[in-house]
């Protein structure tokens, strides 16, 4: 180790983002000007071909059989964050299987369904989170897992902790714990599942 | 003729961004590395997204409440962040803890040892591309282990078991026959993980040579740990500051020769080895019953006004904790001093000159915990 | 968890207390309400209890001494803290002569303290910030710990990041958690935090979690741990 060190070179925060070159303001990163480039389509359901063809005919069992294949063949985009996230991958591997339910971890986000957001999510990391939410495509559906993600968990008080994922992506099942267990966490992607099946007229 | 070369046509560096979510599992951390075809030029890390306020929490919580959040800072290898932290609150109170709550403390720090690197074992495994399998090896085991720490403490992962002056609670009668059995498992699930990985030729070409780091090296970025043996430094503060019952046991420190990240694969290999051999000791020198806390054990925990530097030889490294306390029940000032967060600084320095390949793998061999790293 | 028969609670459980899980315990125990005052346990009066470490000079032949002859001209306070249980002399040093103090015992040879160990700092509020260094030697097997106080409005500190590696994070995390500026580090930016809430720090003692403080102190004024045992 040399005595004097040469300073390592330092690029500006902005160039290495990928993200087209603007003048340097402290209000975006390059995650929140992507997450604005990638404006969703709006969503509007029940507007499909399908459904406007000799309404309630085609539908119900369209319908029915879109949702089971959906809720059959979840796959979550491995989002681990924190100590969850450890429960997480317990769950998916051989003890208590998920596989068998038709739930595979997908590490990209633009080929999974469902985001398993397990830990918490702090200030920093909230950017990523909702630009990775933004990424997904439709249908999508979220569980928080954990205290963390619920509300903030053991880290409730610390202000630079997002007090429960909730306030940056809308959440669909709150799997609570800390961590919660593999069963907790099958129970809460069966319920999921039973919300697809049931909310399948929307 | 002269071939001539359009000279619109050159190398330049690339950023590449590796997000603070990418498929290898070490949590959310993010490295700009800026290659140069397939070289690596520069690295840039950014932590800070697991950022919790884990001390400045712990300096509002007496010494029973912060004892969970040890546990979720250092979430491998929870036992020994406990430990840590009730030996710094130990030596200001000065207490002594008796016998038997010693030699169970250290039984289960040593079973958390094994199953921190079992998920070493199966991370690793992933990032050098087995895709699963090391993860279905290694995650058997860790249930296994898990499913005693249960018995014992009644959670599968923040155990919060272990207390000032000893234990909660008493062991389950037949625990010491369920360690045994879940010895036996260990030992197979270290073969099976050492015959898939450790003489594989495509395991070894991917480790070997890669992210060397000398001696001197780690000595002045402060790792420590199993980075450090596998650079060659023999310490070990299990053997050479021994705290607890440790001085009573008879193992050997496992040390690498060239600082690469194969040597220090192996160095955790050897070290669960290690492991076992002193949870067996542990056992035979368990005294059957005793007290788990000391006779005059105060009802409140008061501290009085001192300092003191506590340090556990965890599976990452060093973890120590600096207590400060001007008296009463809460820390004044709580420092957890993080293996991960100092290994993880050296990355840098490791990194440069190595293709982009091994940079997976250099920093699948430091073993990060991104809890521990950001707190 | 229910103890296993045959088993008191011990000691140290408190038997009027909340389950043993650390993290639910605020919110449950927030929900039984305080007792009014007039049914408060008069408390003995308590002893005056010391408020500083007691300190002792360290014994003849101690690494301050040759730390000592190794940076002459430096002028430091060098004490012991007994729970450090005679392993650790503690030396404090004035901001200026840190850089000297450090690079004397990094390249002294009978020193030898090659190896940072921990960089923290502490929020005194009166009396300042104060930044320790842990320091050891693997070859000699001695420890050294370094203070340095600096007051609130100057919180300027040499950087030893170019003696010691090691020190480049843990400088920049002290910075970002009690605003103390390391001159002549390369590259302070900030580490832990998010880039736009780096202007207030979170350990100093005026930004205290104010909720979980009283929370706290109003459930334990209670003698909430002292239940009837």
């Amino acid at each position: 180790m040399t005595a004097q060190k040469a300073a390592p070179p330092t690029l500006p925060e902005k160039q290495v983002e990928g993200a087209p070159v603007v003048a340097p303001q402290r209000e975006q990163t390059g995650i929140e000007r992507e997450a604005e480039r990638l404006t969703p389509v709006p969503y509007e359901p029940g507007t499909a071909l399908y459904r406007q063809i000799l309404p309630g005919i085609l539908q119900v069992p369209a319908d029915a059989m879109l949702a089971l294949s959906r809720k059959s063949s979840l796959w979550p985009m491995t989002f681990g964050l924190a100590c969850c996230a450890i429960e997480m991958i317990a769950t998916f591997m051989s003890r208590h299987d998920l596989d068998r339910f038709g739930i595979v971890p997908w590490p990209s986000p633009r080929q999974s369904d469902v985001m398993i957001v397990s830990g918490t999510g702090t200030k920093k990391m909230a950017p990523a989170v909702k630009l990775l939410y933004e990424q997904m495509p439709n249908p999508k559906w979220v569980i928080a897992m954990g205290a963390c993600a619920t509300n903030g968990g053991p880290y409730t008080r610390y202000d630079r902790v997002v007090q429960g994922v909730d306030k940056i992506i809308p959440v669909d099942v709150y799997v609570p714990g800390c961590p919660p267990r593999p069963e907790a966490l099958i129970d809460g992607m069966l319920a999921l599942q039973h919300k697809i099946m049931e909310e399948r007229n929307k | 003729m002269v071939l001539e070369r359009d000279p619109a046509l050159e190398v330049v560096d690339m950023p590449i961004n590796m997000g603070p979510q990418h498929p290898s599992t070490h949590g959310v951390f993010r490295m700009v590395l800026v290659v140069n075809g397939e070289k690596i030029v520069d690295l840039v890390p950014h932590i800070g997204y697991m950022h919790r306020g884990g001390e400045k929490l712990m300096e509002a919580m007496d010494f029973r409440q912060g004892i969970g959040y040890c546990d979720r800072t250092e979430y491998l290898a929870q036992f020994s962040a406990e430990l840590a932290y009730c030996l710094a609150v130990e030596r200001l109170m000065d207490l002594q803890v008796p016998e038997r709550a010693e030699y169970i403390r250290v039984i289960l720090t040593e079973m958390n040892r094994l199953s921190s690197h079992f998920m070493f074992a199966g991370a690793f495994g992933v990032d050098a591309g087995v895709f699963a399998t090391s993860f279905t090896y290694a995650f058997p085991q860790r249930e296994f282990l898990q499913e005693v720490f249960e018995e014992v403490s009644g959670d599968r992962l923040m155990y919060a078991y272990f207390r000032v002056g000893g234990l909660a609670w008493e062991v389950p009668d037949n625990f010491v026959q369920r360690v045994h059995e879940v010895l036996v498992h260990s030992a197979q699930g270290l073969k099976d993980i050492d015959d898939l990985l450790t003489k594989n030729e495509i395991f070894m070409a991917r480790c070997q040579n890669i992210g060397n780091f000398s001696a001197d090296q780690a000595i002045a970025y402060g790792l420590s740990g199993p980075m450090l043996r596998a650079s060659g430094v023999p310490w070990d503060l299990r053997k050479d500051e021994p705290y607890s019952v440790y001085d009573r046991f008879n193992f050997e420190i496992p040390v690498g020769n060239y600082g690469d990240v194969y040597d220090r694969y192996l160095v955790r290999m050897e070290e669960m080895r290690q492991s076992i051999s002193i949870i067996e000791q542990a056992l035979e020198q368990l005294p059957p019953d005793g007290p788990i806390v000391p006779e005059k054990m105060p009802r409140r925990l008061r501290t009085p006004p001192g300092e003191v530097y506590a340090k556990v030889e965890a599976p990452r490294g060093e973890w120590g904790v600096y207590l400060v306390s001007k008296g009463g029940d809460k820390p004044y000032r709580l420092k957890m001093r993080s293996p991960s967060f100092c290994n993880l600084s050296a990355l840098r320095d490791m990194t440069i000159g190595q293709y982009l390949a091994d940079a997976v793998m250099i920093l699948g061999s430091m073993d990060i915990v991104l809890c521990d790293v950001d707190r | 968890m229910t103890l296993p028969e045959g088993q008191e609670p011990d000691a140290t459980s408190d038997p009027g207390a909340t389950p043993e899980a650390a993290a639910p315990a605020p919110e449950v125990a927030a929900e039984t309400p305080a007792k009014p005052a007039a049914e408060r346990p008069v408390r003995p009066a308590k002893e005056a209890e010391p408020k500083e470490a007691p300190r002792v000079a360290p014994p003849a032949g101690s690494i301050n001494e040759t730390l000592a002859a190794a940076a002459p001209g430096v002028v430091f306070n060098a004490y012991m803290v007994p729970e450090m249980k005679g392993e650790c002399v503690t030396v404090e040093v004035s901001r200026d002569d840190l850089t000297a103090v450090m690079t004397a015992a990094r390249d002294d040879e009978r020193l030898d303290l090659k190896y940072l160990r921990c960089l923290s700092g502490v929020d005194w509020q009166d009396e300042g910030l104060e930044v320790v260094y842990h320091l050891w030697s693997f070859t000699k097997k001695h420890s050294l710990q370094v203070k340095t106080r600096v007051t609130y409005d100057d919180a300027n500190v040499p950087s030893i990041a170019t003696i010691y590696p090691a020190a480049d994070w843990h400088e920049r995390e002290t910075r970002d958690m009690f605003g103390i500026n390391f001159e002549g580090h390369w590259n302070l930016v900030p580490l832990l935090l998010p880039e736009d809430m780096t202007d207030h720090f979170p350990l100093r003692k005026d930004n205290p979690l104010q909720e979980i403080e009283e929370w706290q102190g109003e459930n334990l004024r209670d003698g909430a741990g002292e239940g009837d045992e």
